[in-house]
């Protein structure tokens, strides 16, 4: 449960988040900058997890997540993420049920956290 | 018809009417005795046809039923031809004794412009004619006249078939489609009056009330006449009078028009007694002019340069195409059209009411056409400051995308590079330390930031509407606040800032200045209206001049709403705003 694909448009975010994650032990096995490329690069490598940014150039990360979701044999475990304030999307967090975590607070750990369903540190409904 | 060729025809008619009167005893001396009022009652008729005709072509060139009724007056003379002792003038004479109902016909159907309207009323009009000249020319071949006074020239030229006998026969079962048609004349007229609009009503009535008892006294004389019908003792004494009463249905017509000239000066009472606000005028121009539908636009310079016609408000208003029932007259000033009547157009069959109204209510239409164009400027000043409003929001927006793509990503890669960096330094304790301290102010620096962009453009009004914004607003505002209300549906996105904003400064306001202990938010949508309350149980004696909430008023005025502070000093603030959302 470690294979990881990372969806952002802001490349430094991805080199970060890449090194952060592998130092936590994650494995980074794709990278995707927009909504189209993600759906493509999961469907290709099947991860076990898609740390989802909730804007997208082409895309509204919530359109995306669902497209996942609808992922056939197994689909991968999102949590999304954002530099904004959390509160711009609440309302559709709730309403799509997935975790979230802010990107300064994005660590390995965090994310196991959420993916276990224990609480979500800059979640919505912390 | 220029005025000069009306009065030689006037003067012409005049030697008709004389002529005709003159005419039996000019050319048989020995003339009588004649039945005084049958007599007076027949020359009367043919006389108010040309003079009542004359003075609806005088006053009302632009109409041709003024010529029209002079035509149905020299038919109803045409008769006199016969006492011109010649056989031929006789026989002339004689078969056109009744052409005069076919004009008559025509100049009831085409009333009162003197054109016919549509195809039914130009069949209606031939079927007249038509007939009419059937029976001309079945009477002139059949007629067989018989006279005490045999002389020389009663002879009819033309009578070259039957006998007076058949003639009569022929007369009589012909009587009926006459008959018919005067019906059908009447019915036209009646079905013109019932699809007018008020003011071609008042027109067309005095016709209807004149023209129905005609119809049924012709209808009666051509019946009793052929003996279907009994009361010729009575017809006869009764005459033509009624046919004579005819035209006053017309002058009665024209005499209105100059009782509501009348109305002019009322107008102009009216019009001084107050100061008009330009409604006020239009109602005003509909009472006198008896035209409910009437507008006065106003020609005011146009944003873009050249003139464009608005209403009273200001609004951008078309002049009606043609053919859609309303006419337009111009107001001009120095030969430039300043404003423009909008009405009826069966008014424009009286240009003489129209022009005295328009110069009864000159001042008043110059007037209003300031008002409205100030009005338009006014329209043009709130429509620039919401653009201006819009602009300012969009760059705010522009901005916040910036932080986000720009620092706001360099920070957040600083903070990664600083925790791994924190991660790398695990044996020694000082510089961990001090990593982590970078870390943590870097942190609050990003955290400060995203405040930054959220202030500048709250992301979540786009994205998930007024109610989720000002919930989230509440949560973060620094005094505890609840939403008690808040619609969840979608307004503009000009509405939506502006609700959004007055809700954040006003909890701002309640956490910073007014030390409350708790604020309440209140949305509400009634029609077309968004109504925005928040209240608190502060210090109260807020100054609603202080410069966020003025800066909070222009934006709501911006969009052609208000915004109202109740502060009274010890009880608290209540901040409504007011805006249009739509309907």
């Amino acid at each position: 449960m470690n294979r990881i694909v990372i969806v952002d448009d802001h490349q430094a975010f991805r080199v970060w988040a890449r090194a952060v994650l592998a130092a936590d032990g994650f494995r980074v096995v794709g990278e995707a900058v927009d909504g189209a490329s993600a759906v493509a690069e999961v469907r290709a490598v099947q991860p076990d997890v898609v740390l989802l940014d909730v804007q997208l150039p082409d895309a509204d990360g919530f359109e995306v997540a669902d497209l996942l979701l609808a992922a056939r044999p197994q689909p991968p475990a999102i949590v999304l993420t954002s530099s904004r304030d959390v509160s711009a999307y609440e309302a559709d967090l709730a309403r799509a049920g997935l975790p979230f975590v802010a990107k300064e607070d994005l660590s390995g750990s965090a994310i196991r956290l959420l993916m276990g369903g224990g609480a979500c540190p800059g979640g919505p409904l912390s | 018809m220029s005025r000069r060729s009306l009065i030689l025809i006037g003067l012409a008619g005049l030697a008709i009417v004389i002529l005709s009167i003159a005419g039996p005893y000019l050319t048989v001396h020995d003339y009588g005795p004649v039945d005084i009022p049958v007599d007076l009652a027949a020359n009367a008729a043919g006389a108010s046809f040309l003079a009542v005709g004359w003075v609806g072509a005088w006053r009302r060139p632009q109409s041709r039923i003024g010529l029209l009724m002079m035509a149905v007056g020299l038919a109803w003379f045409a008769v006199r031809v016969s006492w011109i002792p010649n056989a031929l003038a006789f026989s002339v004479g004689a078969a056109l004794n009744n052409m005069w109902a076919a004009v008559l016909a025509h100049a009831f159907v085409s009333f009162p412009s003197g054109r016919l309207r549509d195809r039914r009323d130009r069949l209606v009009v031939a079927l007249a004619y038509g007939w009419a000249l059937a029976l001309l020319l079945v009477n002139a071949l059949t007629w067989h006249p018989v006279f005490s006074r045999p002389y020389a020239w009663i002879h009819n030229v033309f009578g070259v078939l039957g006998t007076q006998h058949l003639n009569a026969e022929i007369m009589r079962v012909a009587s009926v489609p006459t008959v018919a048609l005067v019906a059908v004349v009447v019915a036209t007229v009646i079905s013109h009056w019932r699809r007018a609009t008020p003011p071609g009503r008042r027109v067309l009535a005095p016709l209807v009330w004149s023209g129905v008892p005609v119809g049924v006294w012709f209808a009666v004389q051509q019946l009793s006449g052929v003996g279907w019908l009994g009361g010729a003792g009575v017809l006869a004494a009764v005459g033509s009078a009624p046919a004579a009463a005819l035209p006053f249905g017309f002058l009665i017509g024209l005499l209105r028009t100059r009782l509501r000239r009348g109305a002019v000066g009322d107008l102009v009472v009216e019009l001084g007694k107050r100061a008009a606000p330009a409604e006020h005028l239009d109602a005003a121009l509909a009472r006198v002019l008896g035209d409910p539908t009437i507008r006065v636009l106003y020609r005011v310079p146009s944003p873009s340069g050249g003139r464009v016609y608005v209403d009273a408000s200001g609004q951008p208003a078309q002049l009606p195409e043609a053919g859609t029932g309303s006419s337009v007259t111009t107001v001009d000033q120095g030969g430039e059209p300043v404003a423009a009547l909008v009405h009826d157009a069966s008014l424009s069959d009286e240009p003489e009411l129209l022009e005295a109204t328009v110069a009864a209510a000159r001042l008043a239409i110059d007037n209003a056409r300031l008002q409205a164009e100030v009005r338009a400027q006014l329209e043009k000043v709130r429509a620039s400051r919401a653009r201006i409003v819009r602009a300012a929001d969009v760059e705010r927006q522009r901005i916040e995308r910036n932080l986000h793509d720009g620092a706001q990503q360099r920070l957040l890669a600083l903070s990664f590079a600083l925790r791994m960096a924190e991660s790398a330094a695990d044996g020694d304790a000082e510089l961990k330390a001090a990593l982590g301290d970078a870390a943590n102010e870097l942190k609050e620096a990003l955290s400060e930031l995203r405040e930054l962009a959220q202030g500048l453009h709250p992301e979540v009004l786009t994205r998930s509407g007024l109610a989720a914004a000002v919930r989230a607003a509440a949560r973060r505002a620094s005094v505890p606040a609840e939403v008690a209300e808040a619609p969840e549906e979608r307004f503009s996105p000009d509405a939506e800032a502006a609700a959004y904003y007055v809700v954040s400064e006003a909890l701002a306001n309640a956490g910073k200045h007014a030390s409350a202990t708790l604020a309440r938010v209140c949305i509400r949508r009634s029609g077309g209206m968004l109504r925005v309350e928040v209240a608190d149980d502060g210090v109260g004696g807020a100054d609603a001049a202080g410069s966020g909430l003025t800066g909070l008023a222009d934006r709501v005025a911006a969009l052609g709403g208000t915004l109202s502070v109740a502060s009274p000093p010890g009880a608290g603030t209540v901040v409504t705003a007011e805006l249009p959302c739509g309907a």
